[in-house]
């Protein structure tokens, strides 16, 4: 089964040739291979082939996740260089792509990763950093400030 | 296996994976996410709700989060975790009504006997924690003399109530924690745990399923006796004896 191959097409028409077990890794692929077992060629209508590529990437390392911590211990770092790779943009597709291929792992890699930037800014930084544009009035922005006070750092709360 | 050779080694036609800065139809804001992915992220953080400063959209999006969770065992205890922590403990130390959690999430935990416990505070008489939205409620070794008011969301709560019962007062503790459950259970459809039910005289319950988790013991015999009383909704009762595997199902028809 592992020898199998399958080939992935992106939204764009790239395509990519990848054994059974590393396309598995992506439940909306393992789902339709359940449905139907004689598919060599999925389509794959809402990614593009740069980010697929990267999506393929991390599958192909993770596809035996061993138990052992060695092998945890050295998983944790490509992941950590996996991700230090990409710019705020790309990640933001990656993520995407994740949620719709359906690939828990690199959902959470890159959910963590995302969060561990935001959690490190203020809100204007978060604004900048992310292109969230900030619709508030100041009344408003004012009116949440005070509404979740206590989850600011003291710093950002107006002393009374 | 790691290695970098594998990218380019199975590609049918060439990938532009270097070429991020051309990315077609990139996404050019985190706010283009879909909510489900924002609220994953969102889990990752202790403080979520720094984040419904953003914008609109990210205020309706915290809203809606699944949980948030305020324990202090939590391995990812972050360095933004000790404003909650102190936020926590300025709510206990508040004489007046509080409100706790304004959003609607569906959710909450917290432990404050624990987050007291830590700071030595020994939480005043008459605090008061009002949660209206508030769906899971869940206290956990909770001497605190406090009232608790719950809304009508309020689908299950979980109470650990922790007795000394050597403290001369514990009866007008008893009344005041009493005070607190009954507030909540008016709404209360699910599940209640009361840890130890000892014989003090108990309110008029709107509980259906009730989870009972004590110790058998004769002394609160005659306390659970007036629970199952004073609860004409229940439908089922689950009975956890402490120290001890064995969960006894009653179920009670009507």
């Amino acid at each position: 089964m592992s020898s199998n191959k399958i080939v992935l097409t992106s939204s764009d028409g790239e395509s990519f040739e990848v054994e059974e077990v590393v396309a598995r890794k992506l439940q909306i692929v393992g789902h339709m291979l359940e449905d139907d077992c004689v598919i060599n060629e999925i389509p794959l209508q809402n990614v593009t082939g740069d980010i697929l590529s990267m999506v393929i990437e991390y599958c192909k390392t993770h596809v035996d996740e061993e138990e052992s911590e060695e092998a945890q211990t050295k998983l944790k770092t490509w992941d950590e260089e996996f991700m230090k790779k990409f710019d705020i943009k790309t990640l933001l597709q990656i993520i995407l792509a994740a949620n719709y291929l359906n690939v828990k792992g690199l959902l959470d890699l890159v959910s963590q990763t995302i969060a561990d930037t935001i959690k490190d800014y203020t809100p204007e930084q978060i604004r900048e950093v992310f292109g969230v544009e900030n619709d508030y009035t100041e009344e408003e922005e004012a009116e949440v400030r005070k509404e979740n006070a206590w989850a600011f750092d003291e710093a950002d709360t107006p002393k009374p | 296996m790691a290695g970098d050779s594998f990218l380019t080694a199975d590609l049918i036609s060439p990938s532009h994976h270097k070429g991020f800065q051309k990315i077609k139809g990139g996404v050019e804001s985190i706010s283009s996410l879909p909510d489900v992915i924002l609220q994953h992220i969102l889990s990752f953080i202790s403080t979520k709700l720094a984040t419904s400063l953003l914008s609109k959209r990210w205020r309706h999006v915290w809203c809606d989060i699944p949980s948030i969770s305020f324990d202090e065992d939590n391995d990812n205890v972050t360095l933004k975790f000790a404003s909650i922590n102190k936020t926590l403990i300025t709510l206990y130390k508040a004489p007046k009504i509080i409100k706790f959690t304004p959003q609607n999430h569906r959710e909450a935990e917290c432990s404050p006997h624990r987050q007291l416990d830590r700071v030595r505070h020994v939480p005043q008489r008459g605090e008061h924690i009002v949660a209206p939205h508030i769906h899971y409620l869940r206290l956990i070794n909770s001497q605190l003399s406090s009232t608790f008011v719950a809304g009508s969301s309020l689908a299950e709560a979980k109470l650990d109530l922790f007795f000394v019962s050597t403290i001369p007062t514990f009866q007008d503790d008893f009344l005041q924690l009493q005070v607190m459950a009954l507030t909540m259970l008016e709404k209360l459809q699910n599940i209640l745990s009361l840890a130890e039910v000892r014989g003090v005289p108990f309110p008029m319950l709107k509980v259906k399923y009730l989870t009972l988790e004590t110790v058998i013991f004769r002394y609160v015999i005659p306390g659970i006796e007036r629970v199952l009383q004073n609860s004409p909704d229940l439908k089922q009762l689950t009975v956890h004896a402490k120290n001890c595997n064995n969960a006894i199902r009653v179920y009670i028809y009507h």
